[in-house]
């Protein structure tokens, strides 16, 4: 009877053991790991829609400032037409698409693809404002802004998820 | 050496408050200053629209940027969020993993 008490406490102390080793063999993960060409990715593509957008800024105030008919003027409007910008958003699609591919493939990355969706829908809707015509330069100024903002977001939870290793 | 539960409790509550402590002002502090920022910029455009230098479209079309751009700064704060708890769960483990080592006298966790 004793030696059977003795084999089931055993039992207890080797199943309790491995439930502890189960449980606590590796850290906890919720959500996925850094990705350095991430973090890369987005710092380039922040670096091209920033210079774009300073240009387009510049251009518009120096328009602001001229009067009607100045030669200037107009080669300043037909610089910052859409037509001019077409090319550079459709790289700047591409660029972020291919960003999400990446960060798609990684389980737990749901909630920096949703930023890409989100950083997507600011191009567009900075398209939409392109293809009617900047009003203002302080509208460039606005959408910068917005991109800022979006670009900075996406990097907080990037360099959060190094999880203090440097 | 015995592993004393009660001690092992309290060392957790302590390990998950620490990160709580240190991590959530830092999260809360971003938040708020990008919804000011949020504010002032909505603030901007709509003053212009006012004023009537933009379009309603253009105006609507910006103020559509500037919500994305704050879905993304909540989506940042959800998954800060998600790495604190993250943090604060694996700094219990930490806890748990020392006192089980010690007791036994050799790295079993």
């Amino acid at each position: 009877m004793r030696k059977l008490q003795e084999t089931q406490k055993a039992k207890y102390l080797l199943l309790l053991i491995l439930v502890f080793s189960l449980v606590f063999a590796c850290s906890v993960r919720l959500i996925a790991e850094y990705d350095e060409a991430i973090d890369q990715g987005i710092t380039a593509l922040q670096r091209k829609m920033e210079d774009h957008l300073s240009k387009l800024e510049k251009k518009m105030a120096r328009i602001e400032l001229l009067k009607e008919g100045v030669q200037e003027k107009e080669r300043l409007k037909k610089e910052v037409s859409y037509e001019a910008s077409e090319e550079f958003y459709r790289e700047f699609y591409v660029d972020l698409r291919v960003l999400k591919t990446r960060a798609d493939s990684y389980v737990g990355n749901e909630l920096t693809t949703k930023q890409m969706d989100a950083l997507e829908e600011i191009a567009k809707a900075q398209e939409d404002i392109h293809k009617r015509g900047f009003q203002t330069a302080d509208d460039v100024a606005d959408m910068r802004t917005a991109f800022t903002r979006g670009f900075k977001g996406i990097l907080k939870l990037e360099i959060a998820k190094k999880r203090g290793k440097q | 050496m015995p592993l004393d539960t009660k001690q092992i409790g309290k060392d957790m509550i302590a390990a998950v408050a620490e990160v709580f402590d240190k991590k959530w002002p830092e999260i809360k502090e971003y938040a708020e200053d990008e919804l000011k920022d949020f504010a002032r910029v909505l603030g901007r455009i709509s003053a212009r629209y006012a004023a009537g230098k933009i379009s309603e479209e253009n105006a609507r079309a910006m103020v559509s940027a500037q919500i994305r751009s704050m879905e993304i700064v909540f989506l940042a704060v959800e998954g800060l969020g998600i790495l604190m708890v993250e943090a604060a769960i694996n700094s219990a483990i930490d806890v748990v993993r020392t006192a089980v080592n010690k007791a036994i006298g050799f790295a079993l966790l």
